[in-house]
């Protein structure tokens, strides 16, 4: 009984050993580090989808290329791609998807609901909006890697790191869309084709999978502050009566506080941003070692900062969407006014308050 | 001859007995539990699975209560003993059918993950076929070696836990609020669909007579064992919550695998490809569990020296089992059918065995 | 006919027939010297022989203090008129042998004088004298050639069985400690000494294992292999159930925790049994350094036991299956290196792998100046055209150079064996199925350990069955003097010393 057990344990290992069905080694594997969607120039329904990849093979006239084909969506797309390229495609290590704005603004949620499905999307690739169309980005040879993707993943998290845009993942998107009361909102890039650079500094707003409106450099900023996103970065404030001279902080840190409150029907939302900072540039010559001015400093930085975030939340009213998430702390404190369908009208007839709170800690090692 | 500590060969150790009880709840229903517990009672599922655990706690130790009064007999000897002969074998019988179909489902399930996240063009019945292999080499040694593999095991269920923490910056926890807010009546509600990921424990009414120092305060480690796994469960589906959202969570099939790939990892990519390596070394060890259940019954039931020979002999019909569902939907509906089962041989038999207990000794005292 | 056989021949009282008798069996045996002495009788000159084996006898004791002090002997005065002979308890008297014994049958005659010792037959007696004569040219002590520490006892155990005994007993200077004399092989008659401490060893086991030792059936011991396969259950195992040790400060030390010690004449490694799977990563350097660095080098022995294992799986299933794994930045060098190598990565790592294993047992093969050459050489030079020949890609070569390094940490070189055994089915599961192959291929080999025990103790103890006692001294082992408490291999409720309270 048992040797015939260790037989057929035997008879089936050597019929698995003949085929492995999974196998597919690393050479033959079109390795895919970014995807660019466009609106087909061909036909506005349809979508050009670009994929990029390394060429692997030494003596090889191109260390990567890129493959474009036309088709309604991804899922469609995977095929056509396919019958273009000689190896199988592989979307594991696909690190940056980037959207044209003309395509973002028609709504992008059709395109990703293939990388969800698939188990070996990695769920952590970044989404990006680009000005121009994303097969232009994706040609673009960055000066110090090899690879755009590489460059944006890096330029992206530096960005972020300088609270200038979010960092939007394929799962942060599909959580803010699918979550009510927030709006996702990715990072813009500007890409100057003839100068053959890039500014990432902007954020694009959008509502449900449609991009709506683009903010730009102090705003974005702000945006990131009322988000709570305060990392690091700095803040320039003209100083009241004195054109000459500026004051600028540099961002440690800090945090966001929402509250919410009904009263008689009108929904009040109190937001307090909470920033440490360093003093980093002040052209005074005024010595500066005083309670009283550094106070003054807070005043004026504060009070710039106020202004921007309230003009940062006007202009989300102005588009009726809650890209924030104040939405979520409504729905926490008070579900029984949240109504999901209709958050926008009532964010719009919310009365918004975000206040600053700047906390200098250090001031520099002379002056 | 064991010379080792008190006990005999195909005995196990009180320490092994509460392990058992852990590793045999972890298992497949981890994966799925806070989206099924969610679309019940949304953010508070938390709460469900908590309260669920303290009334799974009870039941124990009802449980351990009345087993523990037939210390010298095996499960179907107390059965008979407490509920008369035909009704003992009816229960036992039943039990060995239960157990080998909750093993088929599991390895089903277990194939369909693995061909999910790792193979997915390797047959089903190949992964199936390996899994039974494995799964009869575990247990044809006999209780004493499983119970000790599982110890082994036990030791990298640590590192699984502690995978649980990894989203931590990525979590809001504004979605766990309104505590209590989706009432006392949903969460009742989500109680039903969270017993399903703690189903297992009954095993501790066919262990328990192999125990072989039964003076140890088994009744207390064996509730703290289910308080742990509550913990453990109630922290997961809280985490979960908190980076999903009550409305994405119940959008995504196994909101474990993917919380963990939430975030990127600084050497490998792709966590959850890890995750679940983990999760397949105590997926193995509960289908290997939950199939000696069925050999030591059978044992039992013929009166037989060894259960190796089961092992051998069940094979081709856990085999069939976990082949008959055609897709993943059908395998999530024999998943609950097998469930319902459940909630006759945990909750149910337990209870009907205590208080026949009870009658039973009222009546010898009257006498 | 066999010795045993000869055990049941006695010795007749006529010398001459004990002389042809012996002659006959000992025909064309030209090592065994027949010499006669003649000394001064009683009444007449007193005939008698003695016999040994050249190569295994002193000469020069055996000058001085048997056939001298004969060949001198002048009767007393007084004559015993009685006695044609003089009796043997006269003889011994004579002879300034340190250990003088009776013999009466053929066989011990013959195993005397092949374990060196003399035996002298006088006419007229039904019994010969066996005279302690022995002295061959041995091996000096030497440090051990394979369990070098840095700090610590420098001696290793030699051939010479009474040497290893003596170091054993200058370390253990306790009566308890037991060294029980057997015999084993029919035809090669090998010495072997069971050693253990009487009150601590755990006498079930004890009984168990002379009882096996005595059920031995073979003809010719040469070394402690033979005797390995007779004693343990699982032979089929990859995993050693027994371990060898050549430092008697290592035996000692495991004779205080109740285990059991088996000396073989002629080998200068002593058996150590019951094991536990985790005494093999452990080395008597654990004790003498710092605790904390004791416990550093413990963890990383085990660390190397599972990259030796799993690493080229893991690259395999990396390769070939998980390439989404990999870090970008990574995974286009790996593809480059791997594009130009025609074989698929499972081919390459067995091809690779099985060149490291040739390399090895060549280098052991030679003499060692022209070994270790051949090991480096080899390596390199095999590694470097593989790369440039485009049959391997310079990760495996890397992944097989970690793997070969950290198959060595087992401090012993015979139970590294298993680690080498193992790669192989994991390398081949890994490219069937992936990391999926390797958690099986993993379980296979736990719960196969898991099932193993040895002598009785379980394998894994005290990771499974757990024993909190028992683990200040596994993985990881706590200051000295929280170890009070001796395993359970001992004798129940054993303890090193009383602990104050």
């Amino acid at each position: 009984m048992k040797k015939l057990l260790k037989f057929l344990t035997l008879f089936v290992a050597l019929g698995l050993l003949t085929s492995c069905w999974d196998a597919k080694n690393l050479e033959e594997l079109l390795i895919i580090y970014t995807v660019g969607f466009d609106v087909s120039k061909e036909d506005p329904e349809k979508l050009s989808i670009t994929v990029a990849f390394p060429t692997i093979i030494e003596g090889a006239p191109k260390d990567k290329a890129e493959v474009t084909t036309q088709s309604p969506s991804l899922g469609g797309g995977e095929q056509n791609l396919q019958n273009k390229v000689y190896r199988e495609i592989s979307y594991g290590n696909t690190r940056v998807v980037i959207f044209s704005e003309e395509l973002a603004r028609k709504g992008i949620y059709h395109h990703i609901d293939s990388m969800l499905r698939e188990p070996l999307f990695p769920a952590t690739s970044r989404f990006v909006i680009v000005n121009t169309r994303a097969i232009d980005l994706i040609n673009y040879d960055p000066p110090m890697s090899l690879f755009v993707s590489e460059f944006l993943f890096d330029a992206v998290r530096q960005s972020n790191r300088y609270t200038a845009v979010p960092f939007t993942t394929l799962r942060n998107f599909n959580h803010q869309l699918f979550t009510d009361g927030i709006e996702p909102a990715l990072p813009y890039i500007v890409y100057d084709s003839e100068g053959e650079s890039i500014t990432i500094n902007c954020i694009a707003l959008f509502f449900e999978d449609r991009m709506v409106d683009i903010i730009r450099d102090d705003m974005a900023m702000a945006f990131m502050l009322l988000r709570g996103e305060v990392n690091h970065g700095f803040i320039t404030a003209p100083l009241p009566e004195d054109d000459k001279h500026h004051l600028t902080i540099s961002l440690t840190g800090g945090h966001t506080k929402i509250k919410t409150s009904v009263k008689d029907d009108v929904l009040y939302i109190n937001q307090e941003v909470i920033i440490n900072a360093d003093l980093s540039e002040f052209t005074r010559v005024d010595s500066i070692f005083d309670a009283a001015m550094l106070e003054s400093f807070e005043k004026i930085m504060e009070d710039y900062l106020d202004d921007l975030l309230s003009t940062t939340i006007e202009r989300m009213k102005k588009n009726r969407c809650d890209n924030i998430g104040y939405g979520l702390h409504v729905r926490a404190n008070h579900p029984d006014f949240f109504e999901k369908d209709e958050w926008c009208c009532l964010f719009l007839d919310a009365v918004v308050e975000a206040k600053s709170d700047v906390r200098i800690k250090k001031v520099g090692i002379s002056h | 001859m064991v010379l080792y500590g008190k006990y005999k060969d195909g005995e196990i150790t009180p320490i092994q007995s509460y392990i058992i009880l852990i590793s045999i709840m972890i298992g497949t229903g981890i994966l799925g539990l806070s989206r099924i517990v969610a679309a019940v009672s949304r953010q508070d599922a938390w709460i469900s699975v908590l309260v669920n655990g303290i009334f799974i706690s009870i039941i124990m130790a009802i449980m351990v209560f009345t087993i523990s009064k037939f210390k010298e007999l095996n499960f179907l000897e107390y059965v008979c003993h407490l509920l008369s002969k035909p009704v003992g074998y009816t229960i036992t019988i039943g039990f060995i059918a239960y157990s080998i179909l909750a093993t088929g489902t599991i390895i089903r399930f277990v194939s369909e993950m693995i061909g999910t996240w790792f193979l997915p063009i390797t047959p089903i019945y190949v992964i199936s076929a390996i899994t039974v292999i494995t799964t009869i080499y575990m247990t044809r040694k006999g209780l004493t070696v499983l119970a000790r593999f599982n110890e082994v095991i036990a030791f990298m269920l640590i590192p699984f836990a502690l995978l649980v923490f990894v989203s931590y910056t990525e979590l809001n926890f504004v979605y766990i609020k309104p505590i209590g807010g989706s009432g006392i009546k949903n969460i009742m509600a989500g109680v039903v669909p969270s017993f399903y990921a703690f189903g297992g424990y009954e095993i501790m009414m066919i262990v328990y007579p192999y125990i072989s120092n039964k003076k140890k305060p088994i009744l207390k480690y064996s509730v703290l064992s289910m308080l742990l796994v509550t913990l453990f469960y109630g922290g997961t589906v809280f985490f979960h919550i908190a980076l999903f959202g009550p409305d994405e969570i119940q959008r995504v099939l196994f909101p474990a695998i993917n919380y963990i790939g939430a975030v990127d990892f600084p050497l490998v990519e792709r966590m959850e490809i890890f995750f679940t390596v983990f999760w397949s070394f105590t997926v193995l060890s509960t289908v290997a569990l939950q199939y000696m259940t069925a050999n030591i019954l059978l044992q039992s039931v013929f009166k037989n020296d060894k259960t190796s020979l089961y092992a051998y002999i069940l094979s081709p019909i856990v085999f069939a089992i976990s082949l008959i569902p055609k897709n993943t939907v059908d395998v999530a509906e024999m998943g609950d059918q097998v469930g319902r089962l459940t909630i006759f041989f945990s909750m149910i038999l337990p209870l009907l065995l205590f208080f026949t207990y009870l009658i039973r000794k009222r009546r010898a005292i009257k006498k | 006919m066999l010795i045993d056989d000869l055990k049941r021949k006695p010795l007749s009282k006529d010398i001459n027939h004990n002389i042809t008798e012996l002659k006959n069996i000992l025909k064309d045996c030209t090592d065994v010297i027949f010499r006669e002495i003649i000394m001064d009788g009683p009444i007449k000159p007193q005939r008698m022989m003695i016999l040994y084996t050249d190569g295994l006898v002193d000469s020069k004791n055996i000058n001085e203090a048997i056939i001298k002090p004969l060949n001198n002997y002048s009767p007393p005065n007084k004559k015993p008129r009685i006695l044609k002979d003089y009796p043997i308890e006269d003889i011994k008297r004579i002879i300034n042998v340190n250990e003088i014994e009776e013999i009466d049958n053929f066989g011990d005659i013959l195993q005397q004088i092949f374990s060196g010792n003399t035996v002298l037959f006088l006419h007229g007696s039904k019994e010969a004298l066996n005279l302690d004569t022995k002295g061959w040219a041995s091996r000096s002590i030497q440090e051990p050639s394979v369990e070098n520490v840095t700090r610590g006892p420098r001696e290793g155990f030699t051939e010479s069985i009474r040497e290893n005994t003596a170091m054993i007993r200058r370390k253990i200077k306790d009566p308890a400690l037991k060294i029980k004399e057997m015999n084993v092989g029919t035809r090669s008659n090998t010495f072997l000494f069971v050693i253990y401490m009487d009150d601590i060893v755990n006498q079930v086991l004890l009984t168990r294992v002379i009882k096996k030792l005595q059920e031995i059936q073979i003809d010719s011991v040469f070394s402690s292999g033979y005797i390995e396969e007779f004693l343990e259950k699982y032979t089929y195992s990859p995993f050693p159930q027994m371990q060898l040790t050549e430092r008697p400060d290592k035996a000692c030390a495991n004779l205080m925790e109740g285990k059991i010690i088996i000396l073989l004449d002629g080998v200068p490694q002593a058996l150590i049994l019951p094991i536990n799977f985790f005494q093999l990563f452990q080395s008597p350097e654990d004790y003498d350094e710092r605790v904390i660095f004791g416990n550093l080098t413990r963890l990383i022995r085990h660390i190397g036991f599972i990259i030796a294992i799993s690493l080229p799986a893991i690259y395999v299933a990396l390769i070939s299956f998980h390439h989404e794994m990999v870090p970008v930045r990574m995974i286009v060098d790996l593809a480059q290196n791997r594009v130009k190598v025609p074989f698929p990565p499972v081919i390459e790592a067995l091809l690779m792998e099985l060149t490291i294993e040739l390399l090895r047992e060549a280098s052991g093969r030679l003499p060692s100046t022209i070994g270790q050459t051949i090991g480096i050489v080899g390596a390199i030079v095999t590694g470097e055209a593989a790369i440039r020949a485009n049959m391997a890609s310079p990760t495996m070569v890397i992944v097989v150079a970690i793997t070969a390094i950290a198959s060595y940490v087992l401090p012993h070189y015979s139970t590294t064996f298993p680690i080498r055994l193992l790669r192989f089915p994991m390398i081949i599961m890994a490219s069937l199925f992936g990391a999926f192959g390797i958690t099986i291929t993993w379980t296979w080999i736990i719960i196969h350990m898991c099932g193993l025990d040895s002598f009785g103790y379980p394998y894994l103890s005290p990771l499974a069955p757990l024993d909190s006692d028992l683990l200040n001294d596994a993985a990881i082992r706590r200051p000295l003097w929280k170890l009070w408490k001796r395993p359970k291999t001992a004798r129940k409720n054993n303890v090193r010393w009383k602990k104050e309270k």
